[in-house]
């Protein structure tokens, strides 16, 4: 038996139509989000950057990228 | 694996599938690039969401191929194909735009402070071939962001963009070997300056005096 075979047996329910179809999202980042990466970033393995939450909230990915393309060359 | 599967495989599935690996391995790299560029040392994750989406479209692909949940549907790998190709090229496009643009604002930085008597001397590239070549870039980065838009990919426009922020590396390289060059000559230039404005202070006090004397001899 397969692993999905066995899944399906057991918890079955969770695969609901085309689970894997659904649209791919784009998560919203702001603060909140990075205070609870920050917070939980113990319990899980993943990029240190990130579990310290050293990352671009959307308004400061914006924000940054707008101040970076004004910059002018002497 | 049956004649069948090996043909879909062969002729339908592997061509694009080569593409989007090979341009994969040049995002991650650029990836790595980028965080060690960032003086923030800060993370993209909408760029590390691109790359999930991806594996989501070569996933619904290979569901597909192993017929597991659904059949075969040739036109279903195809359009997922193209958008896992897309999600890379997304990944790798928002990448490049960092790199670019820190590039860019590093080589402005180190410019900014000398005057342009000292680059034209020390530096006439900069002006000559530099410059107009960073204003150029300017308008095709703007330009490369609005081809990812329209939703356009293809390796032989991110190649392209590549190519110009490896000219971008390249411009702020040369700067750095010639920032000693150029604090030397800046300093120079200050104390010439300088005892130009002493000379030309005392010759201004002594035309003064000596008016003030003839003055004085010509009243009395």
């Amino acid at each position: 038996m397969s692993i999905l075979e066995d899944y399906k047996k057991e918890i079955g329910d969770r695969i609901v139509g085309d689970v894997l179809d659904r649209p791919c999202s784009k998560p919203k980042i702001d603060e909140e989000v990075r205070d609870t990466t920050i917070q939980r970033g113990s319990r899980y393995r993943g990029s240190v950057r990130i579990t310290h939450g050293l990352f671009y909230t959307d308004k400061e990915r914006q924000e940054k990228k707008e101040e970076l393309l004004k910059v002018k060359p002497p | 694996m049956n004649n069948i599967e090996k043909d879909r495989l062969d002729k339908e599935i592997f061509p694009t599938l080569r593409e989007i690996t090979e341009l994969f391995i040049i995002v991650n790299a650029e990836i790595i690039r980028a965080e060690e560029i960032n003086p923030e040392k800060k993370a993209d994750i909408q760029v590390i969401n691109e790359l999930r989406n991806t594996l989501t479209h070569l996933m619904r692909i290979f569901t597909s191929y192993f017929e597991i949940e659904r059949d075969y549907d040739s036109e279903y790998v195809k359009l997922n194909l193209e958008k896992a190709f897309g999600h890379v090229y997304r990944a790798g496009y928002d990448t490049l735009d960092w790199i670019a643009l820190y590039l860019r604002n590093y080589i402005t930085n180190e410019i900014s402070p000398f005057s342009s008597e000292t680059l034209t001397s020390v530096f006439p590239e900069y002006y000559k071939d530099i410059k107009p070549d960073l204003e150029d870039i300017n308008n095709l980065i703007a330009g490369k962001r609005l081809e990812k838009d329209v939703g356009n990919p293809s390796s032989e426009n991110f190649l392209e963009y590549i190519k110009i922020v490896k000219r971008l590396r390249g411009y702020y390289n040369e700067v750095l070997q010639k920032k000693s060059s150029l604090i030397e000559f800046e300093e120079k230039l200050k104390k010439e300056q300088g005892s130009k404005i002493i000379i030309e202070i005392i010759i201004a006090s002594f035309i003064a005096f000596f008016f003030f004397i003839l003055g004085y001899l010509f009243k009395t």
